[in-house]
This record gives C-alpha cells, structure tokens and sequence, in this order.
C-alpha cells in the first residue's frame, strides 16, 4: 500500500535518504525510529510529495506520487508531530473543512461521529480550536484521518507530548484504524509504543534503513539496546566518518 | 474552490485584525469619497459664478481698443466630469482656469498647489482614487504576503496540502477569499461613488459617464487585484513572515513611492521641458528670422505691405479705406501662430518622450499605470488638459481675429486708434466645451492599459509558477 | 563601544537585510542630493543668464544714451533710448529681481516652481503677468525626488524594516527566554540593537547631507553648516521617534510580523494619514487665498479705470502739475504716457493691497500647517527641511515687500521723465536705484526652526516615554 522503492533526497551535498526501500502492506502498522536527523521525516514528506527526489520513487495504493501527488494525497491521511489547526474555528468546522478539502462532504452528524470516535469529549466539538489541549488537536488530527476515509495514514511523532493517559488514547484509535485494512506509517521516538502497536519496526540512521525487525520477534530491552546500537553509531559516525 | 474562499473570509473575519483594517479603510474611503464630493460641488458653483462673472465683465467693459480688449482677454474654466470627486488628478497642479490673451499661448497659471500648501503637505492628494491606490494596495499587498506564510509557519499549509486538494485550487480560494474581504469596504464605496458620478452628471453626459466610471473604478480594482496577487506569491515564496513582510513593504515603497517619483525624476533628466525664457527666446528667434525660406517678420511686413497696396490699388498706406493696422495685427497674430504652432510642437514631443518614460517605468509599478488610466478615465490627465489647451487656444484665435478684424472695419488707413462698444464684444461668443468621449480618453491610455494587462497577466503567472512548487 | 555593542553591530550586519537596506538606503539619499544638486545647479544657471542679460541689455542703454550725449552717434543711431515709454515702461529698461538662494537649497525643491522665482520690474505693473512653467504638471504630481522626502517618508520606514523585529524575532524563536538570563536582560540587548541601528542610518544620512553641503556651499559654509546641524537635530529626533515605537513594541510583541504591521499602521497613521487630514481640515479652517476672486476683483479693477481712464489721468497730471507732456506725442505715446501710465499708477494703488492680503493668507495658512504638525513627525521633518532650503511663505513674502518698495523707488526716479515725455540721459540710468535682496528675518527664522523641533522633540519624548515604560515591563 505504501511503498518506497531506493528513495534518495539530498539537500545540497547532504544526504537525507539514501536508496530506502519500503513497503507497506494494508493494514499493517510500521514503526520508523531512530533519532533526529536519521530521516523519518523525511520519508513522511516523500510520501506527501512535499521533497524533491534525487532518486528513487514512492507509491501510495499504486499511485506514484512523484507523477500525481495531488492523487496520492488523496489516498493517504497524514496527522503531524502537532496537529496544526485554524484557531478561530472549533474542532467542529476544522474537520469539516479538512474533509472538504480532502474531497469528502459530511453532514453534522457523521463529523460528530468521527470527532466522537477519535475519542474527543462531545463539549469541545463546538468550542475554538484556540483553547484545546494539545491531545485534542491530536484527536481531531485522527477525525480528519477518519473522515478521509484513506487507504494509508502517515504519522510523524504523534504522540510526542502526549501525557500517558492520551497516548495510549491514541495507540487504541490507531489499533482501531489499522484494523480497517488501513496502512500505517509512524515515525516515532516512543520506543514502548511502537512496540505496542507495530507490527514492524525500523530503525533508521543518516538516511539508511539500518535495521528492520517484526515487532512481536522483539522484547522492549531488545529494542532498546537495538536503537542504541544505532544511536551509538551515529556519534562512531560522526567522529569517525564511517557508517556502522 | 468556494468553500476555501468561504473559509479564508471567514478565517480573516474571525480574526478581527483584518476586519478593523477593513473598516478602518471603509471609512476613509467614505470620507473621502464625501470630501471629494463636497469640494466637487464647491468648485463647480464657484467655477460657475467665476466663468458668468469673467463673461460678464468681458461683456461690459465699456469703451476700448478691440487690442486692448484683446490683451484684457477672457477667461475659460475646464469644465469637470463628476468623477472628479473621486480622481482629482492632475488638477492641484494644473488648476482650471485660463487666461486668453492677444499674442499668448495659453498655459495654466492659475495652479492650486501654489496657493494652497495643504497639498504638498503628504506622499500624494487627497481623494477617494489617491486612498484605494495607496492605501487600498498596500493593504493587499500585506494581507496578501502574509496569507500563505503565515499557515506556513502555524502548519496549517502542511495539513490542507496533505488533504490532496491541488495547490492551484486551494491559492485559488484564498484570492477569492482575500479579495472578498477587500470588496467588503470597496464595493460599497464604489457604489456610492456610482451613485455620486451619475447623479451629478448632467442627463445628456451620464452614459459616458458611466462609460468612463466603470472603467475607472475596474482599473483601481485591477491594481488592488494585482497587489494582491503579487502578494501571494511573495507569500508563496518566502519561509518566514518576517521575510514576506519586509519583501512586501519593500515592493510597496518601490512601486509606490519610489517608483512615480523616479518617472518624474528620469522625465526631467531624460526629456528636460524647455524653460519659458529658452522657449520664448527660440520662439522670438524664428519669428524674427522665419523658417523654411520664408523671412523674418520685418521681411513679412515690408512684403504685406506691398501685397496691401498692390491689392487696394492705391500709393500709400494711408489712402486705404480700410484699416491697415487691422490687417497688421492679423498678418503678426497669423506669422505668431504659424512660428508658435512649429515650436509647441516641438514642446509636445518632449512631452511624448516624457510619457515614453513614464510608460518605461510603469514597467516596474502597475501603480503608476493604474493612477494613469485613472485618471484619464476622469478627464483629470494630461491628454485632457491638453485637449482643453488646444480647445482654449483655438478660441483665442478666433477672438483675436474678431477683434483685428473689428479695428480693419472701424479705422482706414495706417490710424490705430478707435474703441470698441459693449456691443462689439458681444459679438463674441462664449466659450464652448466638452470634454472628449470615453473612447478617445481609452485610446490616450491604451500602452498603460496593456502594461497594466501585462502585469496582471504576469503576476498571474508568477504566482501560477510558484503554485505548482508550493509546499509546506 | 564597548564589547556587546560591538557584537550586536556584527550581528546587526550579519542579518541578511541589512547590508541590501542600508546600501538602498545609501543610493536614494544619494541619488536625491545629486538630484536637489543638479536643480540648484540648473537653477542658478537660469539666474545667472537672466541677471547677464539684464545687466548687458541695461548696460547697452546707458552705453547708447552716453555714447550719445559724447557725439559719438547720431540721432538715427539712437533707436529708443531717449524714449521713456519705450525703454523703461516696457520690459527693455525693467530690471530682473531675484530672491537670495538659501544655503541648503538642495534639500527640498520646496514650493519652488520649476523655474527659478524672478520678478521682472519696470514701471509696468507686476500683477497678472505671472510666467507659465511649462512643465509637465505629471511630473509634479508625487512631488520632488529629493532630500527631504527621503528623510522624512523614508528614513522612517528604513528604521522600520530595520528595527521591527528587534526582539519580537527572537521571541518567536523561542530564544528570548535565554537572552533575557544573560547579565542586563532583554531591556539592555533591545536598547543596544536599537542604539546600532539608530547609528547605522543616521550615520549613512548625515555623512551624505553633509557631503552635499560641502560639494553644493563651499563659499557659504559658515551659514550653511548651522543649517545642517538643525537639520541633523530634526534628523535624530525623527529616527529616534521610530526607534523608541520599535523599543515599546518588541517590548512586548509576540511575533515579528504582529510588530511589523503595528508599526506599519503608525507610520500609515502619521505619515500617510494625519497630513491628509491636516490638508482637509486647514482647507476649510485655514483656506488658501482665493484666486479666482483676486481675478475678478483686478479684472474689474482694470474695467472702473478704463471707464475712468480719462479722470483717471487727469487726477494724476492734476497731482504731479509738474509732470504734464512737455511736448505732443504720436498716438502710441500719448496712449502709453497719457493714458496707460497713470492708469498702472492707479490700478497698483488698488490692487496691491488685495495682492499682499493674499500673501499674508499663504503666510498663515502656513503658521497654521506647521502648528498642525505635531501630530505628524513626517510633516514636522517636511516643513523643517522645507524651511531651511528656504521654501516657506514668509521667505516669499518679505522678497516680494522688497520687490514692491524697489518698484516704487524704479518708478519715482523715472517718473518725471516717463510723465512728461523729456528725454532720458545716460545719468538717468546710471543713477537708477540698485536693488539690494533683504537678508531674512533671523529671528523669525529661528522662531519657526525651533518650534519646528519642538514638535520633533515632543513626538521623541511621548515615544521615548512609551518605550521607557514599555522596557520597564519587558517579558522573555
């Protein structure tokens, strides 16, 4: 469903990709760590069409999105590290103009149904944007997703700054949407909760997939010692100028 | 396409910040609109009183020489559309009056920035036309610079691309979004204008009135639509606010400030207007020693005096039975016009290479093309100046001639002295005119009309450029 | 400068706007003293030919009427000289009269007109025959690209680019919490970015208006440098005005562009708006002098004494007894002497009161705009550099008082030989009075020059108090 077949993206002489490969069955929930700089973002953006390749390409359903990006958004739900929206509106108007903007018309029933199943509190569907907490922008960011009704959904840290209590929140409404057949791709730096919900995990360094592993074949010190593994080579790196 | 424009209106309205601004301009506009419409009403009831008065004075200034009444002259007053309420243009450096005098060109003396220093008090003139071209414009251009790079910066950009909506439709809503909040004190200022052009106007010149009204009141629309759309490309373009502010203001005060001014500058340094003394001296020159192989005056009149003789049949000047000094004054006013005429012509293609420039430079600001058609769409530019020029001048021909002609009649000989009667001066008829149609006023403005097309097509297509690269 | 000046200098031209602004800056200062240069240049140029041909041409009179009085050339030689009406009455004898450029002539082209101001003086009146300019009123439309335009619209706007986001950037970024734990706070690091903007652009300024006043007044530096100072003086206070809004906004400012706007709409508000109402509102308090009646009141003047013409000579030989023809002209002279001559006498007497009335309404019509200013430092700085280049009413009145007692004492030493037909000798011309411009009321002048700053340091200080208290509560 999401697949990125030797993705390069440089910035100037700096390498942000180099030849990743990935794919993305439906349903199926995969966790991108590593640390900053290593390039989840990156990939997310390959994936919106928001970077220029250098090499390779990505498809979101089939749709190369490098030849019709408008298309390929179409097919996919992006929520963001923070879910960025319009103030002056409520939740409620948020999603109706993301879904309009989406191609997707509701009437004020269905939207409250989405906000509802993305687990926000029914007395914020009316109230401005500008006084919500930032694990109900989270929510609405998930109604939007919902209402989109996409094939793919991209998350870029979605639960950085989350209190416990909102992220597991947000861990079962994406358990929920993964079950519909929905791809997932989630770069995170929550190594508990990708190891709770993914059901592959990889590990990214200097823009090079250094390591892929199901999540089930892995204990939670496992990964952990994995990730610093690579964390570690990134300083190697650095200091030596040798990739690990 | 709608529901974004919808959604930007509404965005910007909750917002409060742009609706202020909004009102704020509503109200200046109104003011000035009504400002404009009061000393309109004032000035023509003056005009009106002033053009009867020096008619009547004309009239009955009992008995003199018809040169002399020649020299007291008369006095013409341009008339004005009722779109001057709104685009005074040139006026407060023009005035509207001139004075025809016996062997003069005519030229405006009579000229309200040097009585009245409250109109060199700012960066322009007070009136409805100067505040939507200024003030309307540089309101576009900010909101406009600010409308992509500020989602940009909030990350709101990021989320509606990532919805799939195509980039094009999505800036495309914003104009229609932006635009309509500028319409919000505009379009009801432009009604009430409407409303002030017709009902001033006289039944017989409402249509084109309305002609020139439409034209003008589109073309301000077209330059606040063109500072919009540059706005949003800067916007388009630029990563942070700060930038997309600077870059705006930047462009405002070159296209708006800066830019008239250097037409001005480069005008006079490029195509230098002669001095009245090197006019007058080149003038006096060729009268003196002719042109094209025809002699100097003296020459002319050593041979009109020949030809005068000749004709009459007779041995000297003094045995004709007509007036030779009216003869006299017609040969000076017909070889003063002849040698006037080849050096105003002159005079006028420095003023075309003066337009040249001005056209060169509107190039770099529609503001400058804009204000042009503006003004000539309310008779308030130069063309029309000019036009009642040549109108004013053809009048003090005839005039001239009518008083020459009276002074042939009424003497014989070489005599020189006589008087006129009231009732010879009322031979003269008043003057009459009428400012030219909308469609010669179109064809003076057609090269700033096709640079104001031409920058909207290519702010169009800057931003179409920029669009297809848009991202967060 | 001590060490954090000297750093934020360096980061002040780091930032990738400066050195494009201040260069841009640079060229239009320069570019509008080359240009008030270059008009004062053309200017005196115009001056010099037209006193070089009033002088030669009135010299050529005297010379002929010497030349003949010594037998060196006959009666046939002669051509006019010894005919009054023709010489003196007309424009061959009168004499070009022209007002003394101020120093700093080439700040501000003022309320000069194209052409040179020159008052050409006989016996003939000098009402209603004011020279057309045949300047392109187009290229007049948005005003003079010169000095004073830039330092009073866009200095202001400079400081403005420069400085809005002096602070309000770093705020932005999240950085201002760390600034504000460094030793001095945020109130020392905003003050120090101002003091180094407030250099950078005065410093550019100032160099280059004292360039132009080395290169334009190299003979009158004495009094042109005082000018300079004063307007200096002017020129700190405006960027200081600016400085202190820029201060108490990024005092508080959350983000650049919120402070940029606000900015905005106070220079829009001061410099664009406020001088447009002062136009509106002294248009109906303090209304210009009315032309169109001075006209029918001189036209009609002009037609009472046609009517009269006959009394009117008649009154004025009866006056002068001694002045009577001495001898029977042609019928040209006995229509310019006997006639037209007594009638100029009196239609002067007449109108010359309503001419200076409407001089004395320029006058205060100007008192009231320059009061009017203080709500607009941009209009202050105007009038301030419009004065010190000499362009104000008052300059022009007390020239034109001076025009009218030269005219008076031109017409008593001719008069008697105008009147009465006699001959001029060479000794008429050469003892015919010298016109001496007046030197300019210095005390006036300082008067309207300090209340001019006055208004300057009054918009300073409401600013420098804001932000003074806007300081005292600065927020990371």
């Amino acid at each position: 469903m999401l697949k990125a077949e030797t993705l390069t993206v440089t910035y100037g002489s700096h390498t942000a990709l180099g030849g990743l490969d990935l794919d993305i069955a439906e349903g199926e929930i995969y966790a991108l760590l590593g640390p900053n700089g290593a390039g989840k973002t990156t990939t997310i953006n390959a994936f919106l069409g928001f970077v220029d390749l250098a090499g390779g390409r990505t498809s979101v359903a089939g749709i190369n999105v490098q030849e019709n990006p408008v298309a390929a958004r179409r097919a996919l739900a992006y929520i963001p590290e923070q879910v960025n929206l319009y103030g002056w509106f409520s939740g409620l108007e948020n999603l109706d103009y993301f879904a309009r903007l989406g191609g997707q018309s509701y009437d004020h029933d269905v939207l409250k149904r989405f906000l509802t199943q993305a687990g926000l509190q029914e007395e914020a569907f009316g109230r401005k944007v500008v006084g919500y907490s930032k694990g109900m922008r989270q929510k609405v960011g998930i109604a939007i997703a919902l209402a989109k009704q996409a094939k793919a959904l991209l998350l870029d840290e979605p639960t950085s700054g989350l209190d416990p209590a909102a992220s597991y929140e947000f861990s079962e409404s994406l358990k929920r949407v993964s079950g519909q057949g929905v791809a997932v791709l989630m770069a995170t730096h929550d190594l508990f909760r990708a190891l709770d919900i993914a059901d592959r995990i990889g590990i990214m360094h200097s823009g090079i997939l250094q390591d892929e592993r199901a999540a089930k074949e892995l204990s939670a010190r496992e990964l952990e010692s994995l990730y610093l593994s690579v964390a570690r080579g990134r300083v190697h790196q650095a200091s030596s100028g040798m990739k690990i | 396409m709608f529901e974004i424009a919808r959604h930007e209106f509404q965005h910007q309205f909750r917002d409060g910040r742009l609706t202020i601004a909004s009102l704020a301009f509503f109200a200046l506009l109104v003011s000035a609109i009504v400002s404009g419409w009061v000393q309109h009403a004032e000035a023509q009831r003056q005009h009106h009183a002033f053009t009867s008065e020096a008619r009547a004075q004309w009239l009955t200034q009992g008995e003199r020489h018809p040169h002399h009444a020649a020299h007291f002259g008369n006095y013409v007053v341009k008339p004005e559309l009722s779109l001057a309420l709104f685009e005074p243009g040139l006026r407060p450096f023009v005035g509207q009056t001139l004075w025809l005098e016996a062997h003069e060109r005519p030229a405006f003396t009579n000229i309200p920035s040097e009585d009245d220093q409250t109109l060199n008090t700012g960066l322009g003139v007070v009136s409805g036309a100067a505040a939507v071209q200024m003030l309307g414009s540089l309101l576009a251009l900010v909101i406009g610079s600010l409308a992509i790079v500020g989602e940009r910066e909030k990350g709101t950009l990021r989320q509606a691309l990532s919805q799939g909506v195509r980039p094009g439709v999505w800036i495309g809503g914003k104009i229609a979004g932006l635009a309509s909040i500028l319409a919000v004190p505009i379009v009801p200022a432009a009604v009430i204008a409407m409303v002030g052009f017709l009902l001033i106007a006289p039944a017989d010149t409402r249509s084109d009135v309305g002609v020139r009204a439409v034209l003008m009141l589109s073309t301000n629309g077209l330059l606040i639509l063109i500072a919009l759309i540059v706005g949003l490309t800067v916007s388009a373009l630029v990563r942070t606010s700060r930038a997309a502010l600077l870059l705006a203001l930047g462009l405002w005060i070159s296209g708006f400030i800066l830019a008239p001014r250097l037409a001005s500058t480069l005008s006079s340094h490029f195509a230098p207007t002669p001095s009245l003394a090197e006019y007058n001296a080149a003038v006096g020159d060729v009268f003196d020693a002719g042109f094209d192989k025809r002699g100097g005056y003296m020459q002319q009149f050593e041979a009109l005096r020949v030809t005068t003789l000749e004709e009459y049949g007779v041995e000297t000047l003094d045995a004709l039975e007509t007036g030779y000094s009216g003869i006299r004054m017609k040969h000076l006013d017909a070889w003063s016009t002849e040698v006037d005429d080849r050096e105003f012509a002159r005079l006028q293609e420095v003023y075309g290479r003066q337009q040249a420039i001005r056209l060169g430079v509107s190039s770099i600001s529609p503001f400058v093309a804009a204000r042009s058609v503006s003004q000539g769409m309310a008779a308030m530019d130069w063309a029309h100046y000019q036009d009642f020029l040549t109108a004013a001048e053809r009048y003090r021909r005839e005039f001239g001639y009518q008083m020459n002609d009276l002074l042939q009649q009424r003497v014989t000989g070489e005599r020189w002295e006589m008087d006129g009667q009231n009732a010879d001066w009322a031979k003269v008829e008043p003057f009459q005119y009428h400012n030219p149609s909308a469609f010669w006023a179109i064809r003076q403005q057609t090269g700033f009309l096709m640079v104001l097309l031409l920058w909207l097509a290519a702010s169009w297509a800057a931003l179409a450029f920029v669009t297809r690269r848009l991202r967060p | 400068m001590n060490g954090r000046l000297q750093q934020e200098w360096r980061l002040f031209l780091k930032a990738p706007a400066t050195l494009p602004l201040l260069i841009v800056l640079t060229v239009l200062s320069a570019f509008a003293v080359y240009n008030g240069s270059h008009r004062v240049v053309q200017s005196d140029r115009a001056v010099a030919a037209a006193l070089a041909d009033d002088i030669e041409r009135y010299a050529t009179y005297e010379k002929t009427a010497a030349d003949f009085e010594a037998g060196l050339i006959t009666e046939a030689e002669l051509g006019s000289v010894r005919n009054a009406h023709s010489t003196v009455l007309f424009r061959g004898a009168a004499r070009v009269l022209i007002p003394v450029r101020s120093e700093l002539g080439f700040l501000s082209a003022a309320e000069q007109r194209p052409t040179p101001d020159l008052q050409r003086i006989g016996i003939n009146t000098r009402y209603g025959n004011t020279d057309p300019a045949l300047d392109n009123p187009e290229n007049r439309l948005d005003g003079p690209f010169d000095s004073v335009f830039i330092i009073s619209w866009l200095v202001p706007l400079f400081v403005l680019l420069l400085s809005y986001d002096v602070m309000a950037r770093d705020r932005e970024h999240r950085g201002s919490a760390l600034l504000a734990a460094q030793a001095g706070g945020l109130r020392t690091i905003i003050v120090q970015r101002l003091l180094v903007r407030f250099a950078a652009v005065f410093g550019i300024v100032a160099t280059i208006l004292l360039l132009g006043t080395l290169y334009n007044e190299p003979d009158r530096l004495g009094t042109a440098l005082p000018g300079l100072a004063v307007l200096l003086l002017g020129l700190g206070l405006i960027i200081g005005f600016w400085i202190c809004l820029s201060a108490g906004i990024n005092a508080r400012a959350k983000n650049a562009a919120t402070a940029g706007l606000v900015l905005l709409t106070v220079w829009v508000g001061t410099s664009l708006l406020a001088p447009v109402a002062i136009s509106i509102i002294l248009n109906r308090t303090a209304p210009p002098p009315d032309r169109l009646q001075g006209i029918l009141e001189m036209r009609e003047i002009q037609n009472d004494l046609n009517r009269r013409r006959d009394a009117v000579s008649q009154a004025y030989y009866d006056a002068q007894p001694d002045n009577r023809p001495v001898r029977q002209g042609n019928e040209y002279e006995e229509y310019w002497v006997r006639e037209l001559y007594p009638r100029i006498l009196a239609f002067d007497a007449a109108f010359a009161p309503l001419a200076q009335e409407r001089e004395a309404a320029r006058v205060r019509q100007s008192e009231t705009l320059r009061r009017a200013s203080v709500v607009s430092p941009s209009l202050a700085m105007k009038l301030l550099g419009d004065d010190l280049s000499g362009g104000t009413p008052e300059r022009r009145q007390s020239f034109l008082r001076s025009v009218d007692d030269y005219q008076r004492q031109w017409r008593d030493h001719f008069d008697d030989k105008l009147a009465s037909m006699r001959p001029l000798t060479a000794a008429d011309y050469a003892s015919a009075p010298i016109y001496i411009a007046p030197a300019e009321d210095k005390i006036d002048r300082m008067r309207r020059l300090v209340e001019r700053l006055a208004a300057l340091a009054l918009a300073f200080a409401v600013a420098f108090a804001w932000a003074w208290w806007s300081l005292k509560r600065v927020e990371p």
